[in-house]
């Protein structure tokens, strides 16, 4: 579904990510993990056409999307939840939600999508009035997952979703995200959460220093020992 | 003299109507982009100075003319941003001011070359007259310029709350990479915004040029009194500005009608400093 080969990526004109190559499969969760600093949201980034990369090549569902405009790439089905939530603060949960749909002018088919979202977070529907800055973290988070789902993507970027909220929430957003990938939706995921990450995961990626160190899948990665050496504190 | 003082009242929350609507399209594009657009007023002139035209060469009325100045100058706003605003939108704020500017002089000395420093005016217009409330006479014109400030700023005010592209507007003023992974083009919204901000412009110009002279200059105070409003408003807040444009109206003509005509301007800008040193986010804005 999603190939990334040999990218290339600079933010200020400073490489952030080197030489980074890999895939995620339609119906797949798929972790990318690594420590603070290690360009693991510029990865993010580079695949919603925030920033562009310079080397390499990513193609989406067949498709070359390195040179792809954010709002061309959001309506071939990608959809990102940025790092830090980065709701609209003075606008209401609703209308929040509604921009996440800003490419669909059918009403019914908004309608349906917030039916589905309000279905996954029953409490967003109670707040839809209120402004998105007056929520508490995780009623946030919910609202910027809500939101990147609005758009009916294919493919669900989520930076790390466990960001800033309370750990009993945490565990209610990974059985969310379970529940999204059954409704269809394929996940990269990208999470501090190194425990969580590898649990929830198909496959995961081990990003340091800007490449990629590892790869395997869940269960591969939590028994090794590097990782547990430098993530899990084992 | 009580008559007199209602008399003023009335005049101030008139033009304080007109100056929420110049007002507006300043507030708009700040908020937005965070440009401050020095030229403003030199729009409001354009629109004045074409109003004028309409009348002076097909004879037709200013009432009658704008919609095709309002139409002209969402034009001409979508015109400024793609050549002018786009290739600077992420330089430093000097190379911002100084292209803004930049348009404001060329604008002045457009006019001044092709239309002289003459002060011109409209006779006689389909507005002409005076209706009297008991000792109060208002001016027909200044009181369909109001109203038309108030249609306008209510139409701007129901399209940013209201409508999917509103919204969008909205949505790249809080957080522009947060609107591009919505899949919403920043640059279209900017265009936009550049469009709505200057066709208000129009609108008030378009209304203006049925009681007011129409001369190169004409823009300076009233883009120096947007500037106040705006300020007292919180840069960036719509219903601010709307609010604050009629103090500043009121401010302008209670000043005058206390004190003396000659000190009007004086207190408007008195409340500017007051502004900025007590409170200079504003009474809506935000930070």
């Amino acid at each position: 579904m999603l190939n990334v080969e040999g990218v290339q990526l600079r933010y200020s004109n400073i490489p952030v990510i080197h030489d980074v190559s890999f895939r995620v499969d339609q119906g797949e969760i798929v972790s990318i993990i690594g420590g603070n600093g290690n360009g693991k949201s510029t990865i993010l980034k580079g695949l919603s056409g925030i920033i562009h990369p310079l080397i390499g090549k990513v193609t989406f569902n067949g498709q070359d999307i390195t040179k792809a405009s954010s709002d061309a790439i959001v309506a071939l089905g990608m959809s990102h939840v940025p790092e830090g939530r980065r709701l609209f603060p003075n606008l209401t949960v609703l209308k929040n939600l509604r921009l996440g749909a800003f490419l669909t002018r059918d009403t019914v088919e908004i309608n349906r999508r917030l039916d589905y979202v309000y279905g996954i977070f029953p409490i967003l529907k109670e707040r839809s009035e209120q402004k998105a800055s007056t929520l508490s973290g995780g009623e946030q988070q919910m609202v910027a997952i809500a939101r990147g789902l609005m758009s009916k993507p294919k493919l669900l970027l989520l930076d790390e979703p466990s960001w800033g909220i309370a750990p009993i929430l945490v565990e209610k957003i990974f059985a969310v995200i379970r529940e999204i990938r059954k409704d269809g939706v394929t996940i990269l995921l990208v999470e501090q959460d190194v425990q969580e990450a590898l649990d929830i995961c198909d496959r995961a990626y081990v990003i340091q220093t800007g490449r990629v160190a590892q790869e395997g899948t869940g269960q591969e990665l939590l028994a090794s020992e590097t990782i547990q050496k430098s993530f899990l504190g084992l | 003299m009580e008559g007199l003082f209602i008399q003023t009242l009335v005049s101030g929350l008139l033009i304080g109507f007109l100056y929420a609507l110049i007002a507006v399209g300043l507030t708009m594009i700040f908020g937005m982009m965070d440009i401050v657009n020095f030229a403003h007023g030199d729009y409001l002139m354009v629109a004045m100075y074409f109003s004028f035209w309409c009348f002076a060469l097909f004879g037709m009325d200013p009432l009658y003319s704008l919609p095709a100045v309002t139409l002209l100058l969402f034009g001409l706003g979508i015109l400024t941003y793609y050549l002018l605003i786009k290739p600077i939108i992420n330089a430093p704020m000097l190379s911002q001011i100084f292209v803004t500017f930049g348009v404001l002089i060329f604008l002045r000395g457009l006019a001044t070359f092709l239309w002289k420093v003459d002060y011109r005016m409209i006779p006689q217009t389909v507005l002409s007259g005076n209706i009297h409330l008991g000792d109060v006479y208002i001016g027909i014109p200044q009181l369909t310029a109001a109203a038309g400030a108030i249609i306008c700023n209510g139409l701007v005010l129901w399209f940013l709350k209201k409508t999917r592209l509103g919204m969008a507007l909205e949505a790249v003023a809080e957080d522009k990479e947060a609107a591009r992974l919505m899949g919403i083009n920043s640059d279209r919204m900017f265009a936009l915004a550049w469009g709505i901000g200057i066709a208000t412009v129009g609108v008030a110009g378009a209304l203006l040029t049925s009681f007011y002279y129409v001369f190169p200059e004409v823009g300076a105070n009233f883009g120096l009194i947007a500037f106040v409003v705006v300020a007292l408003g919180g840069f960036g807040s719509v219903t601010g500005a709307f609010a604050a444009g009629i103090i500043v109206g009121l401010v302008e003509v209670l000043s005058g009608f206390l004190i003396g005509p000659q000190f009007k301007f004086m207190f408007v800008l008195v409340l500017y400093l007051g502004v900025v040193f007590i409170r200079p986010q504003g009474l809506l804005g935000k930070k």
